[in-house]
């Protein structure tokens, strides 16, 4: 379905530029301007949170699959320009991971969960806002960019009571996000490599490596049931996952500033 | 202007004093209840939740229920069912549950009161608490399930005896009614228990 789509897709090309290459004035297409694009690709991310058997509040993240974007920016005729993105990726679930390593470090208990699911997404977004530059051919141009932003993660309390099996005893664990309206930093590497096919528009390929530098606080609370004693530990974590996104589209520039010939 | 403020202030003035006035009345009917019939079990509470079992129980898991029939008139059994919206109240509010050993075991001697080797459970998930039997009041007079018309107690012995064996306790109940203890208070003692 994937080569079907990208050879359909690569065939509107070359067909539109086909008719695009009519002879036509000498000047180059690229013009400083308001510009907006819409792209769809794919992505691979590493996994920060599945690895040491960590149990956190923070159930669901950009995974690999499936990454969209929608751009809009200003160039400048000095050619640097400014760039914001909104994109949207996979996200995955670590509901089942975090129960697995909580019961590891458990064994001879049984759990009973409250239900999780307020922190279940199954797409994250990402907001950016950066820097861009562009090396301009006649019809086509590389532009390499840098931009700062934020990503969506997933939370939720994660809450179990916990009996050991065979005796009374029990406890009452809870993870608590502590940080609300976290959304992880981000800074994004990219490039995008486009070709004119108009005036107005055109098509590119865009690539880009992300770093999520996640910097969370939770709690964890334990209250044994028996004794009545209550243990309450802060836990700062801070971990970084690294990504990289693939992906085609097309572009539309208006408000084109030409130099007057 | 000075009278159409006027207006608007003692126009606000009485939206607010007439709102604040008007009282939500609560359409439920009060049912005040009395305990019926007490009926005890064993428990095992090895599982995810304590079982009802028979002897031998495992001594770390041994428990008891105690369980009743809810009765408005002191005579017939509840019908909840033709209740449409109510809340409960105990007539006669359970104020302390003591366990002795009749017979005595380890250091404790025969008759001995060993209630703090007993805690209460009270399950109201996620909640779950195992409360002294001295401050459970919250567990004696609305445990969880009695708006279903199940009124149970169930009592965890944290502490049991050191060596297996055939154990019997003794149960004294406690009710007030109006601060004034009523003629309702019970003593009985168990069948033997078998705890290996």
């Amino acid at each position: 379905m994937n080569t079907r789509y990208l050879m359909s897709f690569l065939a509107f090309v070359w067909a539109i530029n086909l008719t695009a290459q009519a002879p036509g004035p000498a000047k180059p297409y690229w013009a400083a301007g308001l510009f907006g694009s819409i792209g769809s690709g794919f992505g691979v991310f590493s996994q920060a949170f599945e690895k040491g058997k960590i149990v956190s509040p923070y159930t669901s993240h950009p995974m690999s699959g499936w990454v969209g974007h929608l751009d809009a920016g200003i160039s400048f005729r000095n050619h640097w320009g400014i760039r914001a993105s909104v994109s949207g990726f996979k996200a995955n679930n670590l509901t089942n991971y975090i129960k697995g390593s909580l019961e590891g470090a458990y064994p001879g208990y049984v759990f009973d969960y409250v239900p999780i699911d307020a922190g279940q997404h199954e797409t994250s977004n990402q907001f950016a806002l950066g820097i861009s530059y562009a090396f301009t051919n006649r019809r086509w141009l590389f532009q390499p960019d840098l931009m700062l932003g934020s990503t969506k993660i997933g939370k939720d309390l994660i809450a179990a009571r916990v009996k050991e099996i065979g005796t009374h005893q029990a406890f009452i664990l809870q993870y608590r996000p502590g940080n609300v309206k976290y959304r992880s930093p981000t800074l994004i590497l990219g490039g995008k490599a486009a070709w004119y096919l108009g005036w107005y528009w055109g098509v590119f390929a865009d690539a880009r490596m992300l770093a999520i530098l996640y910097n969370v606080q939770y709690q964890f609370e334990k209250t044994a049931v028996i004794e009545q004693t209550f243990e309450k530990e802060s836990i700062h974590l801070k971990k970084t996952a690294f990504g990289a996104t693939g992906s085609l589209g097309i572009f539309l520039q208006i408000g084109r500033w030409e130099k007057k010939d | 202007m000075i009278r159409f403020f006027c207006t608007l202030f003692s126009g606000i003035s009485f939206l607010l004093l007439f709102g604040n006035l008007q009282c939500h009345e609560d359409d439920r009917v009060v049912v005040y209840y009395q305990l019926l019939d007490w009926q005890t079990s064993l428990l095992d509470n090895s599982g995810r939740e304590p079982l009802v079992a028979e002897s031998p129980i495992p001594r770390s898991a041994f428990g008891l229920r105690f369980s009743n029939k809810l009765s408005s008139d002191g005579r017939d059994t509840l019908l909840f069912s033709s209740l449409e919206d109510y809340y409960l109240v105990a007539l006669h509010p359970l104020r302390r549950i003591e366990m002795f050993s009749t017979d005595g075991f380890d250091t404790i001697a025969a008759g001995e009161n060993i209630s703090d080797r007993f805690r209460v459970r009270f399950s109201a998930f996620p909640y779950l608490g195992y409360y002294s039997l001295d401050g459970a009041d919250r567990a004696y007079n609305l445990p969880p399930n009695t708006l279903d018309g199940d009124y149970q107690i169930d009592l965890l012995m944290i502490d049991p005896p050191s060596q297996a064996g055939a154990y019997r306790f003794s149960v004294k109940i406690t009710f007030d009614s109006l601060a004034a203890p009523i003629n309702r208070d019970t003593t009985f003692t168990l069948p033997t228990v078998l705890l290996q």
